[in-house]
């Protein structure tokens, strides 16, 4: 089995002349991104339906980013705040002891350093095969949590591929809530799921205390503060 | 030199090529050895390290960028022979790594500071901060064109190129040899015309004891003129006879067969386009062509009638300027292997129909070449390579601004007209009119002749009519003396006395192109979408 150190000198170089954590998003450009992302599902619903309903997780990855790449021929906003996206670039943890950590998607974004996407990861969402919400925080969104993913930055995306008819209210809500009763309380909520009110998909955004400090940033073991976390859920059945 | 590659670089690309004998590149590579580990190594290099694509280069720069963590590459091509590095004339660049193999995602900064006569004559150069973007070893090493693509032309270009590249394109050479075969791994009826005879023509040991070779088999053949170059369709009675005794070296008379595409190395200055000819019959050619006969083909009219519209339209020479090793860095000619790497869409992929608008379009410019049948040409052409009139746009700005030739360079740092200010102004607006929609708020664009500070040139961004005018003019001579002294190329300051964006771009006409425009709104939308929004900005999620 390999040995799992960290690698400071590699986060040092990744990092070099940036200041961590990375500036915030505006909160404009984060729905503008939301809301395409909802377009481009919509017209998977539309034209992709069966893959929905049976492919798998990497199976409707893909067709979703062949779909966003499409959109930056054709939809303004998008073209101008998104350079790419891609499926599962390596990527560096915060402390570089995991060198190939892939999330699902990577949005590049036109105002950033290519090696620094805005990370997508994606869960399908089917209690009728035990893939619950629990799945979904403790396979998703802690890897946000614990440095694995978007440790420079302060947002995230998490889409849920839902075939069983969940909904942030009705599922990841009391799911969070009910966490907070444990000792230490695994997901350090900050902000309970905040409805979106977005058009085709169920959205909110919760916001999460890190467990992890900067290796390299001066001040040494500095914290990386909150990141912020748009849930997006979307009917796949 | 294997040794320390064997250890950076994965095992099956093999050990480093060095291309070109020279040695540069094995000094890099003892350069990890002699340096300590993570210590910084520092280098001025040849240009053809970043750009070259022949000879195993690609293969040799994916090694070295794998194998080195690189943090930063001044690209000075543009720059030899001017002051800034007095009495160089190769394209040079400066590069600075960590010894140490990069990590994923692991970026450098690449720049490519711009020819600027007044700036490099006081031996000085601006580094654009707005075209200094990041390039990841990741992109080096699966795009062997990236740096070319970034220096010739920008992230615009590079958008366009991976648009293009997804579409699995046939590169001319490959097609013709798949076509027609090859021989020694050249395609077979193509290649470059005849070479005059020369003092350092050779005898043959096998020959008549004579320099060169005798010529006669080509005599009573035509021959292409200057003056029959400029019609896209070669008329008869614009061709001499060919009458040379003897040649340097000999030539196919295959290559000179109609129906037959012939291609000017020099593409002129002027038009943005690769000169290119069709002969229905035999013509010879001399050195400054290159040919391809396509006699051995069923349509070969039709192919040569194809090829004519591809290459001899702006998107081609856009390709030869961002994809060449040599053209638009170290050399104004565009080489055949140049030509030959030009990526099309196959001949034979075309439907009926589309071979029938071939002739038609051919014809039509064939007979009436004037501006706006050439656009019709690229637009077509444009349309087989899946791109977009903001593509075209993208290309035609970029072979207007970096095409190698006096005249582009010249254009480049010209002084910027009314004209191309007023054209600036509408294309900001129109970028930027998705987001004044969604906002509900109506954002104007005007170029504001009171403020004159030169080399500057002065926009002013209002939204709703709102001009704001009794507040004070901002301080300009504090910004200016700033922006000169970093040697920035524009200014962005929000006016919240008069509530609204006033931008300053250096009064060049290359910061004023319509890409351009679509690149500053872009970068307004990053920064001032709370301005554009009409309310305070908000982070706090």
């Amino acid at each position: 089995m390999p040995v799992i150190k960290p690698r400071p000198n590699q986060i040092f170089e990744l990092v070099r002349g940036l200041h961590l954590p990375l500036v915030a998003l505006d909160k404009e450009h984060l729905a503008v991104i939301a809301e395409v992302i909802g377009e481009a599902w919509q017209y998977l619903v539309e034209h992709q339906s069966q893959t929905l309903a049976n492919g798998t997780e990497a199976e409707i990855s893909t067709l979703l980013v062949t779909r966003l790449n499409g959109l930056l021929d054709e939809h303004a906003l998008w073209q101008q705040l998104v350079r790419s996206v891609s499926r599962g670039p390596e990527i560096l943890s915060f402390n570089g002891a995991h060198l190939e950590k892939r999330p699902d998607l990577a949005i590049h974004l036109s105002c950033r350093n290519p090696s620094f996407p805005l990370v997508v990861e994606c869960k399908i969402l089917d209690s009728g095969t035990q893939k619950g919400v629990n799945t979904y925080c403790d396979k998703g969104l802690t890897r946000f949590l614990v440095g694995e993913y978007a440790w420079p930055a302060r947002e995230a995306f998490m889409l849920a591929y839902v075939r069983d008819g969940s909904s942030i209210v009705g599922a990841l809500s009391p799911f969070f809530t009910q966490s907070q009763n444990k000792q230490p309380p695994p997901y350090a909520i900050e902000q309970m799921p905040d409805v979106l009110g977005l058009q085709n998909v169920d959205g909110a955004q919760s916001r999460h205390g890190r467990g992890f400090k900067y290796l390299v940033e001066p001040p040494r073991n500095q914290d990386p503060g909150v990141i912020s976390v748009w849930h997006l859920w979307m009917a796949a059945a | 030199m294997a040794e320390i590659a064997a250890s950076r670089v994965p095992h099956e690309w093999g050990p480093p090529k060095l291309p070109n004998e020279g040695l540069d590149l094995p000094f890099i590579w003892r350069a990890l050895e002699w340096a300590k580990c993570g210590g910084q190594i520092a280098f001025a290099l040849h240009a053809r390290l970043l750009f070259q694509q022949g000879d195993g280069m690609q293969e040799a720069r994916r090694a070295l960028f794998r194998a080195v963590d690189v943090n930063a590459v001044i690209n000075g091509s543009e720059l030899r022979q001017t002051k800034v590095w007095p009495e160089i004339s190769a394209p040079f660049c400066l590069l600075y790594a960590r010894n140490a193999t990069p990590a994923p995602g692991s970026a450098f900064r690449f720049v490519t500071p711009r020819l600027e006569n007044a700036l490099n004559d006081a031996g000085a150069m601006r580094i654009d901060a707005t075209n200094a973007g990041f390039v990841t070893s990741d992109e080096v090493v699966q795009n062997p064109f990236i740096l070319k693509i970034l220096a010739r032309g920008g992230d615009a270009d590079l958008e366009v190129f991976r648009r293009m590249h997804d579409r699995g394109l046939i590169p001319l050479g490959q097609y013709w040899r798949d076509l027609f075969g090859s021989t020694r791994g050249r395609p077979n009826y193509s290649g470059n015309g005849y070479q005059l005879l020369r003092p350092s023509s050779r005898v043959r040991s096998v020959g008549d004891g004579r320099p060169g070779v005798d010529a006669a088999y080509l005599h009573g053949l035509p021959e292409l003129t200057a003056n029959a170059m400029t019609k896209l369709l070669i008329n008869k009675r614009d061709l001499n006879k060919f009458d040379q005794n003897r040649i340097h070296d000999p030539r196919s008379v295959d290559i000179f067969r109609g129906p037959l595409l012939i291609v000017h190395q020099s593409p002129p200055a002027g038009n943005g386009r690769i000169q290119v000819a069709v002969s229905d019959q035999d013509v010879v050619y001399n050195e400054t062509y290159y040919g391809y006969s396509a006699r051995h083909h069923e349509s070969g009219k039709q192919l040569v009638r194809y090829l004519a519209l591809v290459l001899s339209s702006r998107v081609a020479l856009w390709l030869a300027l961002i994809l060449s090793g040599k053209f638009g860095f170290e050399r104004e000619v565009v080489e055949k292997s140049t030509i030959d790497e030009i990526g099309m869409p196959s001949f034979d992929s075309l439907g009926a129909a589309s071979v029938r608008g071939v002739t038609e379009l051919f014809d039509l410019i064939a007979r009436e070449p004037n501006e706006v049948n050439w656009a019709s040409v690229d637009e077509w052409v444009a349309s087989l390579y899946g791109f977009n009139k903001r593509d075209l746009q993208t290309i035609s700005d970029t072979l207007s601004y970096n095409l190698p030739f006096a005249e582009n360079r010249n254009r480049a740092q010209s002084a910027v007209g009314r004209r191309e200010l007023d054209q600036f102004a509408k294309v900001l607006t129109t970028e930027l009119a998705p987001w004044a929609h969604r906002y509900d708020r109506k954002i104007s664009v005007s170029v504001e002749t009171a403020v004159q500070s030169a080399p500057w040139r002065f926009l002013r961004i209002v939204a709703d009519g709102n001009e704001g005018d009794s507040a004070p003019e901002p301080d300009w001579a504090k910004f200016i003396g700033l922006a000169d002294e970093l040697a920035a190329t524009e200014i962005v300051f929000p006016d919240e006395a008069k509530d609204c964006l006033w931008l300053a771009r250096l009064a060049q006409e290359r910061y004023w192109s319509t890409t351009a425009a679509r690149r500053v709104a872009q970068r307004l939308v990053w920064d001032h979408v709370a301005w554009l929004r009409g309310k305070a900005p908000d982070a706090s999620h």
